[in-house]
């Protein structure tokens, strides 16, 4: 452990080397397995391994993809982990896991075992969403915000500026559908699932809207700011700016119609920038732009993006709780957190995310660098019921079967249910 | 199954020699491994589930802990609007869906009895949806009900002018999904009632033919009649699985749009594996059970009571 403690970046690890026993968390080497979604472009998670073995040949990593699906991977996780399992070691986890899984003692609470100033090559608000009761359960790996995406062409071509709220984006949208540059004007993620609340999230923050009370007791989705940005999504569907299908659009579908250049605007994750310049699966490549997503009339100048991302976390059940220590040190690591910069994978180390040669080359890690945050109210364990009220009541609504005052009070009523343990 | 039938002798009635006995415990030996094995896997996890429904559950790294008796997770599902709306969902479907692919598959295997030859070949193409993977299935019914891309939305658009949203909204979308599950189940059905109308005895149909009974009425007085349990079995397999619908939703919709096409089994997916609530989540399974117990209990006697009705009628 020593040699994990004094190769962190930040060093001073001589002090809280002694806290940690090597005959608890057994010795920095042998064989671990990793559990992740395959990120980054085709075979990067396999790279990073490479590296890793490079500068730590007495441990030797094992990649094991996960379904491409962050639902199904936590059910396998829990199946596994439930199950008294050890064949994984460490997981890529979402950023809103940490109340769940610390709640469910499915991950290992990591402060016993790894540095104070660990947590110092993060920004203090990403370190804080891995927090559950007072104890980091995961180190983050990569972050993830929503950008805007724009056809600068389009844009150019007609002398128009970028939109800086919302209500503009709309009317530049309809100009661009009116002068037939584009079957639509905007598309984000509005099906029924996890990514229509991050989506949702977003505009009400902009509008100084949330959906629960800061102190997480209450429902607060039901207000006059949240009402105005329900109807305002609500009118760029029955107007066409948005399309009829977006009901159905996760970041797949949304984002193939802004590359086959179906659309003015888009809103997606970083991995946008890569696919939307990749000359195979885009007939955009060079004409778009990338921005912070925009404000609401009345509200700030810039709107906030939702915090995203994934995490390290370890299995408590690991017989190679050691060597899992060395490999979360070295993925977040600057090493590792300069490959994924390089490769379009966002740094979550905030030293390398403000590199100013890096964010030359990826603009989206410039945009990213100054971005202003907004995190889902995921800081206690019933956030999927949470979540599960924002989307489907936002959902239905969009889809046609409530109206927006309707939808948000049954919302709030779903919230509040959740919050008091009594939601399904 | 009132009178009429007529009862053979069974050879326990007839008397046992040594020799039977001796095979019978023979064949128990050679059935016990299977036998533990399948109370193992099907008694057991149906036994935990319902324990863990009545219990309060606690997960953790070291698995469920199951304590004390409660009701609670009952009465939450029973006051919780979302598991309401999918038994509704659920039970509308399974009857709608089992209808269809009932009519459908007789039709098309009164089709197939008439083709004289090429009928081998037919029925291998015919059964290809139903031998595809749901998942699969699912996948290629989601990409053609796509709303900007799907080769059904393009077509909807080439007729009237403006695309049709398969899934965006809440009817449509149910109806959608049933129509992927009909293409997919219809061949089952099929099958099963042509293996049931190879078998009917041809003399009874000649013997109408002669009588003077237009096709239809032989068909429908005679033949359909006989049919009935193979239509049974049709019918009570494609319930069982039909309520149990999940991987269309799952892949097709979600369970949206809004909460429009969440079934039982999806649901208590979302609340086992999303919500991490154990204890619920096994109490949304077994009211599932519960409920397409009672569903084919009654449809069992609805059936049986008919085949009574038509026995006093001759």
């Amino acid at each position: 452990m020593s040699v994990l403690l004094t190769a962190t970046a930040c060093g001073s690890a001589g002090a809280n080397a002694a806290s940690v026993d090597p005959r608890n968390v057994g010795p920095a080497s042998g064989d671990i397995t990793w559990y992740a979604i395959n990120f980054g472009p085709e075979g990067f998670p396999e790279q990073l391994i490479a590296a890793f073995e490079k500068a730590h040949p007495e441990i030797s990593v094992d990649f094991q993809p996960a379904p491409n699906n962050t639902d199904t991977m936590r059910a396998t996780l829990t199946t596994e982990i439930t199950g008294g399992s050890s064949s994984i070691d460490v997981y890529n986890a979402d950023l809103v896991w940490p109340a769940q899984f610390g709640d469910a003692q499915l991950a290992m609470p990591l402060d016993e075992h790894l540095p104070d100033d660990f947590w110092d090559r993060y920004p203090d608000e990403r370190a804080d969403l891995t927090e559950y009761q007072g104890e980091h359960l995961a180190a983050p790996l990569y972050v993830d915000s929503g950008f805007l995406y724009y056809r600068e062409d389009l844009l150019e071509k007609h002398d128009l500026p970028v939109p800086g709220t919302w209500q503009e984006l709309a009317e530049t949208a309809k100009f661009l559908q009116d002068e037939n540059e584009v079957d639509y004007g905007y598309v984000g993620q509005w099906a029924n699932y996890e990514g229509l609340t991050v989506n949702w999230t977003e505009l009400s923050a902009a509008a100084g809207g949330r959906s629960v009370a800061p102190d997480n007791d209450e429902a607060a989705i039901d207000s006059p700011e949240n009402r105005r940005v329900l109807d305002f999504m609500r009118r760029l569907m029955d107007e066409g700016i948005v399309p009829s299908a977006s009901t159905s659009f996760q970041e797949q579908q949304s984002l193939q119609t802004f590359v086959e250049g179906e659309a003015a605007f888009h809103r997606n994750w970083s991995h946008g920038w890569g696919m939307a310049n990749d000359p195979l699966a885009s007939q955009v490549v060079e004409k778009v732009g990338v921005m912070p997503l925009p404000g609401f009339d009345g509200g700030e100048e810039v709107g906030p993006s939702a915090a995203g991302g994934w995490n390290l976390m370890v299995n408590p059940h690991s017989k190679a709780i050691g060597a899992s220590l060395v490999f979360i040190d070295w993925m977040t690591g600057p090493d590792a957190q300069r490959m994924m910069a390089e490769n379009s994978v966002l740094p979550a180390s905030e030293e390398v995310l403000n590199d100013r040669a890096l964010q030359r080359e990826n603009p989206v890690l410039e945009v990213a660098a100054d971005l202003d945050l907004v995190a889902r109210p995921a800081k206690t364990p019933r956030y999927p019921q949470i979540s599960h009220g924002i989307y489907t009541n936002i959902n239905g609504s969009l889809a046609g079967s409530a109206t927006s005052a309707s939808a948000l009070r049954s919302a709030a009523d779903d919230i509040q249910r959740a919050l008091e343990d009594r939601a399904l | 199954m009132s009178g009429g039938t007529v009862r053979r002798a069974t050879p326990r009635e007839s008397g046992r020699s040594a020799l039977d006995r001796k095979f019978a415990r023979l064949g128990w030996g050679f059935a016990t491994p299977a036998l533990v094995v399948v109370l193992a896997v099907t008694l057991f996890p149906i036994a935990f589930s319902v324990a863990m429904s009545l219990s309060h559950v606690t997960v953790s790294a070291n698995g469920f802990q199951l304590s004390g008796m409660t009701t609670d997770h009952y009465s939450l599902l029973l006051g919780s609007d979302r598991w309401r709306h999918a038994v509704v969902f659920t039970v509308l479907y399974t009857i709608g869906t089992v209808i269809a692919e009932l009519v459908l598959g007789t039709l098309i295997a009164l089709v197939l009895e008439q083709l004289s030859g090429g009928r081998g070949w037919m029925m291998a193409l015919l059964l290809l949806p139903w031998a595809m993977i749901t998942v699969v299935s699912a996948q290629l019914w989601a990409y053609m009900y796509n709303g900007v891309y799907g080769v059904l939305t393009a077509l909807s658009e080439w007729l009237t002018g403006t695309p049709f949203q398969f899934l965006g909204t809440p009817t449509p979308a149910v109806l959608s999904m049933a129509a992927a599950d009909i293409w997919k189940t219809t061949p089952f059905v099929a099958i099963i009632v042509l293996a049931g109308l190879m078998m009917l005895p041809s003399d009874v149909v000649e013997a109408a033919r002669v009588d003077g009974a237009s096709a239809w009425t032989a068909f429908w007085k005679v033949r359909l009649p006989l049919l009935r349990p193979a239509l049974v079995i049709a019918v009570l397999f494609r319930i069982l699985q039909a309520f149990g619908i999940f991987d269309l939703p799952f892949v097709l919709t979600g369970g949206g749009p809004g909460d429009a096409t969440e079934s039982l089994a999806l649901l208590g997916w979302h609340v086992m594996f999303t919500n991490l609530d154990f204890g619920p989540g096994a109490a949304v399974a077994a009211s599932t059970a519960a409920l397409v117990l009672v569903g084919c209990l009654i449809f069992l006697r609805a059936f049986t009571a008919r085949v009574g009705d038509e026995e006093t009628q001759t």
